[in-house]
């Protein structure tokens, strides 16, 4: 009896691990559909999964992110726009003239504009939506506008006066926040109500938000381009699962997900049916040391950390083939701005152990890496890391935080070094710049390093406006950060959209910004 | 006993096994007997003789893995070892009821006294005659269950019976519980009451109402009793005839008076011989010493034969068959040379008056 | 006492349990590390911006203010409001709680529905092949870790057979919402399933030999009647008890499973809560939970005493 038992446990287990194998191999589908639509007929409706829950629907909303982001982009418009080249290009204004000083920007206006209630564009809109940018308080972009000095308006022009020259503000006003929006239906409500009741002349407007499952944007019956959108019904689906969202693609039930991870890339690539959609970001991930404790308090041990880490290997056993070492931090996909001078440190512990024992380091340094818990990803850079700088010298302890507990470390400057990321929000260096060096903005990337030489550096390269002198003190800045050696970027990586391949016109910007408007599906 | 008395069950050379995943214990080997209409029957002998075992099989009812190995058993023809489910059915309650020992494990604890006895009358029919004069059979309606609950509780001595039927068992005393449990088992008037040991868990003022009662009832519905025990005292109150069991055999079997007056083997002899009197006053009981045998390893010979007095060496070769040592009374011995010596409890004049007693009717 | 007092009793007795419960969990999640405000606003956050946040969500008074605040809005059923997405509380647990009401409903019933005949056929069968085989499926289906037979569940029959949704909500039917939930209960009612077989057969098994089954079986009723009656009847007993604890656990709702299927039940939206320091959602999802495991523990109660007559309340 005990033998057949036995016997029979081995063949429930068996069946159950066929069972698994069988679901998990790939189903190549016919591909039954190319990007012709039948008979001429597009679908009514675009079905995309999104992994969390927008917080509100207002860029200027408290702690915007992605997932606020890609949507109130369908809805506001602002002056000009970033192109999928890089250049800033007309939206709702049609050009504009920039005064010699670089102080006044004169925009002229698109005409005949309407918000999606059918209201008129008027110029206390646009003074108003501007300043709150800048000054409405719980907003954490607000940085963003803050070279505004004066906003005013007419039914033709916006003309906006800067505190001082900045050669970055045409990139800064096609962000996400420096949108408009209707000041008296805004003020016809609470805050509370405005941010998660948003109006603007976008393409599409919101129609109806399922709390936790859904929010549906419908087309704005009085956008002013004739036939946009493309596609009349924009449905949002909360999927906090990517391996769910995965399969709800395989299954036909979304057909986009945006911001796409890598690891199940495989996955979209080997279905006939989806697509995978490969575009340049500007995301770089950073090692940051914190310079106000020791180890990392002496430059010897932080500059010595560039030989102790192996970024090609972290870029490709994490990115793979999307993604690659840099030297600087800003990103390549910036372009000139970027200072491809810099090199990438090959891996090297010898001359690691070297530098640090020239500096009196006889025994390993002993460091703690936190890094927040719940993410198979910064598990994995941390383990690769620790795996990298154990052989040069150092001695790393992974400290493993739940996600609150390790921004609250870091934010409070008690860690000794951990891992963060950071997107660009617009065509310009001064973002990542200004967060590395200004020191009141995060305290030099939570590193602590208050380099006033770097600081002013930064202020006057913000206003310069000689474009070849202004290239040419960024590339200054990026090579004294990188001498400074408190951020060391590890590597930069692409980003992801997959999509069903019924659906044309996807496209990411490097800024993680996407306009549906453009977008068709075959039926 | 009077001469023409109709068989009702007849046991013919029952075996019963209990498969084990090491040995088989043998629980029940070979055992005989008959049940004669409105007899009470003792079936006696220590604790895993048997006895039990004999009993469940009659009513199907060995408790898993325990099945009927061999023999038959025939109860009104029909031999019950083979019947099906139904068939059993049918027997079960209507034809043959069983007692057992623990009132309390007995009774269904989360089913009112009511339900319980109102299963009994599961298989009862009312017979009555339709407008045409047709025999015809029915069930009993709600109305008539009651009825009959309550006259059951009243026959078995339960007072306030209307209050007792919608109460539950653990609000009822142990000899109460016995009492239902009998109730219980009589619902369908059944022609044979098997009794497993009924009053063993009770004390004894308990024991002896309850033995009355079970006598008045066998008088009143003209049913016979098989009785387990491992009490001689409750034998000699109670039965007609006794068969003696021992390691799965019955080692004796005869009228009560004469196993009393003069018992033919070494074990029924030893029985008695530890039974408290005048004589043992003061003195120490003598008990048979050893112990039972594994009934999975049962030694070549009689099983008896380690713990016995008297034994030799055919005793331990070779196993003694039932021999009829005087008409109506049987033993299983290789001595009964030697045990014919045996003096039992009542001298031969008591007996022969106590045998003359019961050719009439009497208290 | 009469039953109607006894819950009465009951009642009152909570409320001293539910005011322990308040203080704990306030204390708990304000005490550890991590500004809301912070977490709100994200990497970015800039101080400024931090501290007008957190002066908005009135994080600057007094603790003994903030409790008395809150303990204030549980009496008036008004539970506050939520950090993160700035909506009221009461609003949040009512969208979401049913969801995870309906799937604790569904996979109970799932569960009991396999386990009793499941566990009476290996009672009654003790030791024997058929024993044996349900044994070790039970093992099978405790060791197997829910989101990995949620995931396989969903390539299978939403994208291999195309027969239910890969997750998701669809609220706009009630035929909808059942079959998202199809997938997700029977997920989430493999270990109260196991647990349930286990137990049911222990029972069957220790029923079976009481005499009292022998004594029905003795009366000629059916193997049904006794199956029902005199054995299932008692087996009840302790798997009720069982039963309501698991009951219990899963009200509290399953952040795997809620996350796989993508269902908006209360596991996820505490577990956000508390990461994202959420303080409103995290006290009123633990009141609620508290309430709940109070007010099952008191039904299970009755129910006992209804099912065995010998407890007394």
């Amino acid at each position: 009896m005990r033998s057949i038992a036995r016997k029979l446990a081995a063949l429930a287990l068996a069946l159950v691990m066929v069972l698994g194998l069988v679901a998990c191999t790939n189903n190549s589908k016919e591909p039954e559909d190319t990007n012709e639509p039948v008979g001429g007929e597009f679908a009514d409706q675009i079905v995309l999964g999104i992994t969390s829950e927008p917080m509100q629907l207002e860029p200027n909303g408290p702690g915007c992110g992605p997932a606020e982001i890609q949507i109130t982009q369908q809805i506001y418009e602002g002056l000009v726009s970033t192109a999928t080249d890089g250049e800033i290009v007309p939206c709702l204004a049609t050009d504009w003239t920039i005064s010699e000083d670089g102080l006044t920007y004169t925009f002229n206006l698109v005409q005949g504009v309407k918000f999606s209630d059918g209201r008129d564009v008027k110029p206390e809109d646009w003074v108003w939506s501007l300043y709150r940018a800048r000054d409405f308080e719980l907003s954490n972009y607000a940085f963003i506008a803050e070279p505004i000095d004066t906003v005013e308006a007419t039914d033709t022009q916006v003309i906006i006066k800067l505190k001082a020259p900045t050669p970055g503000f045409l990139a800064q006003l096609g962000c996400f926040n420096m949108v408009l929006g209707c000041k008296e239906y805004a003020e016809s409500m609470t805050d509370d109500e405005y941010l998660k009741a948003p109006m603007g002349t976008g393409p599409y407007m919101l129609q109806q938000w399922n709390l936790g499952t859904d929010i549906t944007l419908v087309a704005n019956p009085n956008y002013r381009e004739e036939g946009m959108p493309k596609t009349k019904e924009l449905k949002y689906l909360v999927i906090a699962d990517d391996n769910t969202r995965l399969m709800q693609l395989q299954s036909g039930q979304i057909d986009v997900a945006p911001i796409f991870p890598f690891s199940l890339a495989q996955a979209v690539e080997s279905d006939d049916s989806l697509e995978l959609g490969i575009y340049p970001s500007t995301q770089i991930y950073y090692l940051t040391l914190n310079t106000t404790h020791a180890p990392f308090d002496d430059v010897k041990v932080r500059q010595a950390m560039y030989y102790a880490l192996n970024t090609k290997e972290l870029a490709s056993a994490i990115a793979g083939e999307y993604g690659a070492p840099v030297g600087a931090i800003v990103s390549a996909t910036q372009g000139e701005w970027s200072n491809t001078s810099i090199p990438v440190t090959e891996y090297a512990p010898e001359t690691a152990k070297q530098m640090l024992a020239d500096a009196g380091y006889t025994e390993p340094v002993k460091f703690t890496l936190t890094v927040r818990t719940g993410s198979a990803f910064y598990e994995q850079i941390a383990t690769l890391i620790k795996n990298q700088v154990d052989q040069a010298g150092f001695e790393c302890e992974i400290e493993l935080l739940e996600s609150a507990a390790t921004s609250a470390k870091f934010q409070n400057l008690e860690h000794q070094s951990t891992i963060l990321q950071w997107v660009d929000d617009y065509q310009d260096p001064s973002g990542v710049v200004g967060w590395t060096v200004d020191y009141d903005q995060a305290q030099c990337f939570y590193t602590g390093l208050n380099d006033v030489e770097l600081d002013q550096l930064n202020e006057q390269a913000l206003v310069e406006l000689d474009h070849a002198k202004r290239v040419e003190m960024y590339q200054d800045i990026q090579q004294r950060i990188h001498d400074n050696a408190n951020v060391i970027p590890l590597y930069r990586n692409d980003s992801a959209m997959a999509y069903s391949g019924k659906v044309d016109g996807v496209y990411l910007s490097p800024f993680y910004v996407y306009y549906a408007k453009d977008w068709t599906k075959t039926k | 006993m009077s001469s023409v008395e109709k068989k009702l069950l007849e046991v013919k050379d029952l075996s019963v096994q209990f498969p084990g995943k090491y040995e088989t214990v043998q629980a029940v080997d070979g055992v005989s007997f008959d049940i004669y209409e409105g007899e009470t029957f003792g079936l006696v002998g220590e604790s895993g003789c048997g006895k039990s075992q004999t009993m469940r099989s009659i009513l199907g009812l060995l408790k898993a893995p325990g099945r009927v190995s061999g023999g038959e058993i025939l109860y009104k023809g029909q031999d019950i070892t083979k019947m099906n489910q139904r068939e059993l059915r049918k027997v079960r309650g209507r034809e043959i009821s069983i007692i057992f020992q623990e009132p309390m494990t007995s009774l269904n604890p989360v089913l009112k006294i009511k339900t319980q006895i109102y299963e009994a009358f599961e298989g009862a029919f009312i017979t009555e005659k339709d407008k045409d004069g047709k025999e015809v059979k029915r069930k009993m309606t709600k109305a008539e269950k009651h009825r009959a609950a309550l006259e059951l509780l009243k026959l078995v001595g339960i007072p306030s019976p209307e209050t007792r039927l919608e109460e539950y068992p653990h609000q009822f005393s142990g000899g109460m519980r016995q009492r239902a449990m009998i109730a219980i088992a009589l619902g369908a008037r059944p022609k044979l009451l098997l009794a497993d040991e009924p009053t063993t868990a009770l004390d004894v003022t308990i024991q002896d109402q309850i033995m009355k009662l079970l006598n008045r009832l066998k008088d009143e519905l003209g049913m016979s009793i098989i009785l387990v025990t491992h009490d001689l005292g409750v034998i000699a109150q109670m039965c007609d005839r006794v068969a003696v069991m021992y390691a799965g055999q019955i080692v004796e079997m005869t009228d009560t008076v004469t196993l009393f007056a003069h018992p033919r083997h070494p074990y029924t002899y030893g029985l008695m011989g530890s039974l408290p009197n005048e004589d043992t006053a003061g003195g120490t009981l003598e008990a048979i010493g050893g112990a039972p045998p594994n009934l999975a390893n049962l030694p070549e010979g009689c099983p008896f034969a380690p713990r016995c007095k008297y034994a030799c060496d055919v005793c331990h070769e070779k196993r003694p068959d039932i021999v009829e040592v005087e008409p109506g009374h049987f033993a299983r011995c290789h001595r009964l040379d030697v045990t014919s010596e045996f003096q039992g409890l009542i001298s031969p004049e008591a007996a022969a008056k106590a045998k003359e007693q019961e050719v009439e009717p009497n208290e | 006492m009469s039953r109607l007092q006894y819950i009465l009793k009951r009642i009152l007795q909570m409320i001293p349990v539910l005011l322990v419960v308040t203080i704990l969990v306030f204390s708990i999640v304000h005490l550890i590390p991590g500004e809301p405000a912070r977490l709100i606003l994200g990497d970015k956050a800039t101080p400024a911006a931090v501290a007008a946040l957190t002066e908005k969500l009135g994080l600057n008074e007094p603790l003994p203010t903030q409790y008395f605040l809150f303990l204030k809005q549980v009496l008036t059923l008004d539970l506050g409001t939520s950090f993160k997405n700035n909506l009221p509380v009461a609003d949040l647990l009512a969208v979401r709680f049913p969801v995870t009401l309906a799937l604790t409903l569904l996979s109970t019933l799932i569960s009991v529905l396999i386990s009793l005949p499941l566990g009476y056929f290996a009672g009654t069968h003790k030791d024997r092949l058929g024993d044996q085989v349900v044994r070790t499926a039970s093992l099978v289906a405790i060791s197997m870790p829910s989101f990995w037979v949620g995931l396989l569940l969903m390539i299978l029959f939403a994208i291999k057979l195309k027969w239910l949704p890969a997750g998701g909500w669809d609220n706009t039917s009630l035929w909808g919402e059942f079959k998202c939930l199809i997938l997700p209960a029977v997920t989430q009612s493999l270990m109260t399933t196991a647990l349930l077989v286990r137990n049911t057969r222990n029972s069957v098994v220790d029923i079976t030999r009481m005499d009292y089954v022998d004594f029905a079986r003795s009366k000629g009723i059916s193997d049904g009647q006794v199956r029902s009656r005199h054995v299932m009847r008692n087996s009840m007993i302790s798997t009720v008890t069982l039963l309501s604890m698991r009951m219990a656990g899963t009200l509290g709702g399953s952040v795997i499973i809620e996350t796989v299927f993508s269902i908006p039940g209360i596991g996820k939206l505490a577990s956000d809560a508390i990461f994202g320091r959420d303080y409103a959602v995290v006290q009123s999802v633990v009141l609620l939970f508290a309430v709940m495991v109070l007010v099952i523990n008191l039904i299970t109660d009755i129910l006992y005493s209804l099912l065995d007559p010998r407890v007394s309340l």
